[in-house]
């Protein structure tokens, strides 16, 4: 008979894909070194948040050069406002440095449709690379905004743009209420405190986890009949852990997830943070230098 | 004829014939533009493949990172060439493929397999017919099965610590 031995399965959140896919070398590894040889999964929600902090962002990138004096301008003011939020500051640094790596980037023209091709790319590639997906119980709407396939116009960085905030700005058509509601009896079925205050008190050091608490404390108190799409930016590694599949190891950078994995007893993977893999580096050339 | 080449000469033959594309070109104006922007364009892979053929000759010399200057300077120079023939968008969209691929890449990581893969990439834009968007997206495919990673990446050497300060304690 044949034997035949199952392979793990990894789902990978927002942190780990960029890990994985815009990483330096020691991030893939670090990721590779997680999930081994088994199967990775993402969900749509996942797509979701990749398409908003990094293709959005780049959009938002190639018209703010286009709209300046010069690059330079346009890649100081756009910096300072992706790094106000903490999960994108890996994107600016990343985008900065790529862009920057290109030979006469100080011409608008040409780093405009660097730009423009890498963002499209980005979402074909992020398709190719990850076909495995998870069930979606949010029917995300926002995370199926899609490119054409043909060739790159200015029009379709519009479009896109514009089908994506047309969605975030209306009531989406997506199952979100009823995920709130069907995940709330679960939970209460099976004894599990999520966000009490005593819960945020367990976990005090976990700055992200209590940060994700107190928002879902508003976010279940809120009589909204209709779902908006603010609410999942707030509350995107609570959905995360709630949707990711019951069989799969979360695989994450985020340190929130500790927290979440502990009250739900579910395995998470930790990968290392950037000041970690900074530091290895650093002994690696150090290392180097030395031989 | 090299390898390379022999297959390339295969390739040409098995793409569309040049008057199939003409029959796509509706006006006057439209056709003598695509025309311009075709010759255009066989003109800078030629010139460009030729770049990369140089670059073969060169692995493991340490002028090879002169010629990588040289071939960067060369893609970045088909913006200009290129930018007013949107027909050609397609083969721009692998000009700035292969530029972002070779911004990820050090000298010293240069290989024959990737130089080949980068070759037949460029040189698709040497032939009579217009190249077309499953052409881009085999180029894709074709520098992800040569290992020629195009994707920005983040280099851990050129983050300051001030950058990450406070991230260990989120």
């Amino acid at each position: 008979m044949k034997k035949t031995t199952k392979r793990s399965r990894f789902f990978l959140d927002t942190s780990a894909v960029f890990y994985h896919r815009h990483g330096h070398s020691l991030m893939q590894g670090a990721v590779q070194q997680a999930v081994g040889n088994g199967l990775l999964e993402v969900s749509n929600f996942i797509r979701m948040e990749y398409l908003r902090g990094v293709v959005i962002n780049l959009i938002d990138l190639y018209f703010l050069i286009k709209e300046s004096d010069s690059v330079s301008d346009a890649l100081i003011d756009w910096f300072q406002k992706v790094n106000q939020e903490r999960k994108l500051k890996i994107v600016g640094m990343t985008m900065r440095g790529w862009l920057l790596g290109h030979t006469d980037w100080q011409d608008k023209g040409k780093s405009m449709r660097r730009l423009g091709d890498e963002a499209v790319r980005l979402v074909f590639e992020f398709d190719r690379i990850f076909s495995g997906r998870s069930l979606d119980r949010l029917e995300c709407q926002l995370g199926g905004v899609q490119f054409p396939r043909r060739a790159f116009s200015e029009d379709m960085l519009l479009e896109f743009y514009e089908q994506f905030k047309a969605i975030q700005t209306s009531i989406p058509a997506c199952l979100l209420c009823r995920f709130k509601s069907k995940q709330r009896n679960q939970l209460t079925r099976r004894g599990i405190d999520l966000y009490s205050p005593l819960q945020q008190q367990k976990y005090a050091a976990n700055k992200g986890y209590v940060q994700q608490a107190q928002r879902l404390f508003v976010a279940l108190a809120s009589q909204d009949p209709v779902p908006k799409c603010r609410w999942c930016e707030q509350l995107g590694d609570t959905v995360i852990i709630l949707q990711a599949p019951a069989k799969a190891t979360l695989v994450t950078a985020d340190r929130a997830f500790l927290a979440f994995g502990d009250i739900l007893n579910r395995e998470i993977r930790l990968l290392p943070s950037l000041a970690e893999l900074k530091r290895q580096s650093e002994n690696q050339s150090h290392e180097e230098d030395q031989r | 004829m090299s390898s390379i080449e022999r297959h390339d000469e295969e390739e040409r033959n098995q793409a569309r014939a040049p008057e199939e594309e003409e029959k796509q070109t509706s006006s006057p104006e439209m056709a003598a533009n695509a025309d311009g922007g075709g010759r255009v364009r066989r003109e800078q892979a030629r010139e460009l493949s030729q770049r990369v053929d140089q670059l073969l000759l060169l692995l493991g010399d340490l002028s090879l990172a002169t010629h990588i200057g040289l071939l960067k300077r060369d893609l970045s120079r088909c913006h200009d060439a290129l930018r007013d023939y949107p027909d050609e968008s397609n083969y721009l969209s692998i000009i700035t493929l292969v530029e972002s691929a070779l911004t990820q890449l050090k000298w010293k990581q240069y290989t024959r397999s990737r130089l080949q893969a980068i070759h037949k990439a460029l040189d698709i834009g040497s032939r009579q017919v217009r190249v077309s968007f499953a052409d881009y997206e085999k180029v894709q495919q074709l520098l992800s099965d040569a290992n020629v990673d195009a994707s920005p990446r983040l280099d851990l050497e050129a983050v300051s610590w001030n950058e990450i300060a406070n991230e260990e304690d989120d």
